[in-house]
């Protein structure tokens, strides 16, 4: 230890001699090189922080699904862009576990040592709420980000190479909110939401939703991850005899409670929020009879539901997925990725120059359809309109399988007033 | 003092061990001045992980205690951060940091006190409920952002000219973390050294000789939340985002794993064990993207496999075997120590 004191009573001295570095050393900015980077004539680079391991895992398919669809692109040829270019599309997949320090330093990597075109599709509210600022400041386009945080597409001139994807948690609220007004007006409805930014989105656009609706909330009640189970929850919600109970939950807890209200032998009415309604995951544990009648909002094709069997865009997700990916193909994140490489696609055609600026011009303007969307949907933005998809699909379950219920309900360019 | 006085003097001073430390320091004073902004900012998360990790070497290392609750204190040391930064205050890191240092450290006297009557495994179990608890508590206030979590403005402007950001955010975080590491060498000198070691090899002892156990395990419980809690503050700084998903059991975890890695009675194991938290992984998930988390374990268990001795004795090992004249502790033949 002495000598090392030695050494410790020395450091002032060394850290003193900083500023004389500063100004023999100082790296300055360095100037940019003519076009941007990441896309030269025949290859275009994304790259990607994602939840590869950690407590989020169970969304690699996502990832890996935009992966396996981009090589089956590029296997064909590549995309053929707007200024008249074929360009292959790299994708570099780099694993954040769910970690915000992990995502900051790989979203570094990707721009500065990479030299990614774009970021594509990052999982989860506080990795992206990590990274955007940086990209932002980068001029790093960063889209079609998986977060049902209203966020990303509320303030496009503050954020402008920021975008999502999926429908917000409010946009999915405000559908549900409409079906109960329409199937029983004044109707009583209790909430039970998970204690985070998810289960909080779903609360507080009913409360704001529900306002002058003629609907009555009453009780609302909010569990941990880490509970062992909801029962009690759905118990002192079931006592206030609701019609409808909201359940803003993920898979585990969204089946417990259709479970506890099947034995209650309650008739309160289930709407399940999107991310649970999984029939594996979520219907077959809570009970497929004691599911009857439970009510979703979705807007993929789910990959199990044997309605998709002759489904063109269904079928060529199975082929392309077996063939080019290394994912469990019956994930319903697994035809998320290939939307988004759909979506991702159509951006690049209508990309008119090899600049990010005009690519994100070309995100700004979408009006596509996509086969591994809910018939009747639309990804589409536009001036004022900073959220792609916007329109879900009500479905009921009758014991086997969703149901459609009624035409697609559309809050098109409306997301930003409903939360 | 004659010539010769002063070569022995400098020989004296100038040993193999202060050679290479004075070279390590150096090269972390020059390395962002050499380096891409990616690699810096990678260094300068190393730093951060490293202070986080070397309260965890005072607290398991000198003083014996295992707790798995330390990203409770790296959380209030975070949101301490992210409020005082986004005040805009001059001079907000260092603020911030004696500011998050008292808080903690009061906490963790607190903490100590009620958790540090319970022994081994009991005592264990206390913290790993505090590290479960950490990031469930966060989500129910408002001043932290709940889980969408709370951004952190460092300030594009606070860079002096001619320093990039990455480049300041660097230095500031080296001169935060060599203070800590410089106040942690100090106060390691002779008495709490030995009265660390005494209560940690054998509490019963110490006491019989006169050492108040308690008072030292608190102390020590104490300073390694406040430590814990200024890399929390730089945390907040660097990574831009404090998020309770960041601050959940396994990111406790992984700085017990830095320190055993590291070698947990070292100092400089400590920046050895940042260095494994951050690059590590990183290194793991590019070997294969499926089975990143899988490879990362493994590299765990070889680590404290291959290297029971930890990393920092390999050093000492590989020093004395070439003859490096470093000094044996006074009670020991060199084959003792081996």
């Amino acid at each position: 230890m002495p000598s090392s004191r030695r050494v410790l009573r020395r450091a002032p001295l060394v850290l003193v001699t900083i500023p004389l570095l500063l100004t023999a050393c100082g790296r300055g900015t360095t100037a940019a090189g003519d076009g941007d980077p990441g896309i030269t004539d025949d290859s275009i680079m994304f790259g990607t922080t994602t939840s590869l391991s950690g407590p989020t895992s169970a969304y690699a398919p996502l990832p890996m699904g935009i992966q396996s669809c981009l090589a089956e692109v590029n296997d064909k040829g590549g995309v053929t862009m707007g200024d008249g270019k074929k360009r292959k599309v790299e994708f570099t997949m780099l694993d954040d576990a769910y970690q915000p320090s992990r995502a900051v330093q790989n979203a570094k990597k990707l721009v500065e040592q990479d030299k990614v075109f774009g970021v594509l599709n990052s999982i989860g509210t506080a990795v992206n709420g990590a990274i955007y600022p940086y990209l932002n400041e980068q001029k790093t386009p960063q889209i079609f980000i998986s977060s049902g945080a209203t966020k990303w597409g509320a303030s496009p001139d503050t954020w402008p190479w920021t975008i999502g994807y999926q429908p917000a948690y409010a946009t999915e609220t405000a559908v549900y909110v409409e079906h109960m007004k329409q199937s029983k007006p004044g109707a009583k409805v209790a909430i039970l939401y998970q204690n985070d930014d998810l289960g909080k989105d779903y609360l507080n656009a009913f409360k704001k939703l529900s306002q002058d609706s003629g609907l009555q909330l009453v009780g609302e009640e909010s569990y941990e991850t880490s509970d062992a189970s909801v029962d009690s929850q759905v118990v002192k919600l079931l006592q206030g005899k609701p019609d409808f109970l909201l359940a803003a939950t993920t898979p585990k807890f969204g089946a417990q409670a259709i479970k506890k209200k099947a034995d209650l032998g309650a008739d309160t009415v289930i709407y399940l929020n999107n991310i649970s309604a999984g029939v594996e995951s979520t219907l077959q544990p809570a009970g497929l009879d004691a599911s009857k009648g439970v009510i979703t909002a979705g807007y993929l094709k789910d990959p199990t539901d044997p309605r998709w069997s002759g489904d063109e865009g269904m079928k060529h997700y199975f082929e392309s997925a077996k063939k080019y990916g290394k994912f469990d193909v019956t994930s319903v994140w697994g035809v998320n990725g290939y939307a988004i490489c759909d979506t991702l696609v159509k951006v690049l055609e209508q990309t008119k120059s090899p600049t990010r600026q005009a690519f994100m011009d070309a995100v700004r303007a979408m009006d596509f359809d996509n086969p591994y969307l809910a018939p009747g949907l639309k990804v589409k933005t536009g001036a004022g309109d900073a959220f792609p998809i916007e329109t879900l699909q009500l479905q009921e379950f009758d014991g086997k399988n969703w149901r459609m219920l009624g035409e697609p309900i559309s809050y098109e360019g409306k997301t930003p007033k409903l939360s | 003092m004659s010539r010769t006085g002063v070569v022995t003097r400098l020989r004296d001073v100038v040993t193999v061990k202060t050679a290479i430390q004075a070279a390590v320091l150096l090269a972390f004073v020059i390395f962002p001045f050499v380096s891409p902004p990616f690699q810096v900012h990678q260094m300068t998360e190393v730093i951060v992980f490293a202070v986080m990790v070397l309260s965890v070497n005072l607290l398991t290392g000198f003083a014996g205690p295992i707790s798995l609750g330390q990203n409770f204190f790296v959380a209030i040391g975070a949101y301490t951060g992210a409020l005082l930064i986004n005040t805009g205050m001059p001079f907000a890191v260092p603020i911030a940091s004696v500011a998050a240092f008292l808080v903690a450290a009061v906490v963790g006297l607190l903490v100590g006190a009620c958790a540090l009557r319970l022994t081994d495994v009991y005592l264990v179990l206390v913290t790993v409920a505090l590290g479960v608890l950490t990031p469930i508590v966060i989500k129910r206030f408002e001043f932290t952002g709940g889980s969408e979590g709370l951004p952190v403005h460092a300030g594009q402007a606070s860079a002096p000219a001619g320093l990039a950001q990455d480049q300041w955010m660097y230095v500031v975080c080296l001169g935060v973390g060599a203070v800590v590491f410089a106040a942690l060498a100090y106060a390691l000198r002779r008495p709490w050294r030995l009265r660390l070691t005494a209560v940690r090899d054998n509490e019963l002892a110490a006491r019989v000789i006169g050492v108040n156990a308690a008072k030292t395990k608190i102390m020590a419980f104490a300073v390694s939340s406040g430590m814990a809690a200024v890399g929390g503050v730089l945390y907040a700084y660097v990574v831009g985002l404090v998020a309770a998903e960041a601050f959940t059991l396994l990111f406790a975890i992984n700085l017990v794993v830095g320190a055993i890695v590291g070698g947990s009675r070292s100092l400089w194991g400590a920046v050895i064990g940042g260095a494994f938290i951050v690059f590590v992984p990183a290194w793991t998930s590019g070997v294969n993207e499926a089975m990143g988390g899988v490879v990362y374990g493994v590299a765990v268990i070889l680590a404290v496999i291959l290297l029971p001795g930890r990393l920092t004795d390999i050093v000492a090992r590989l020093r004395r075997s070439t003859g490096g004249r470093d000094r044996l502790p006074l009670n020991r033949t060199p084959s003792q120590t081996t």
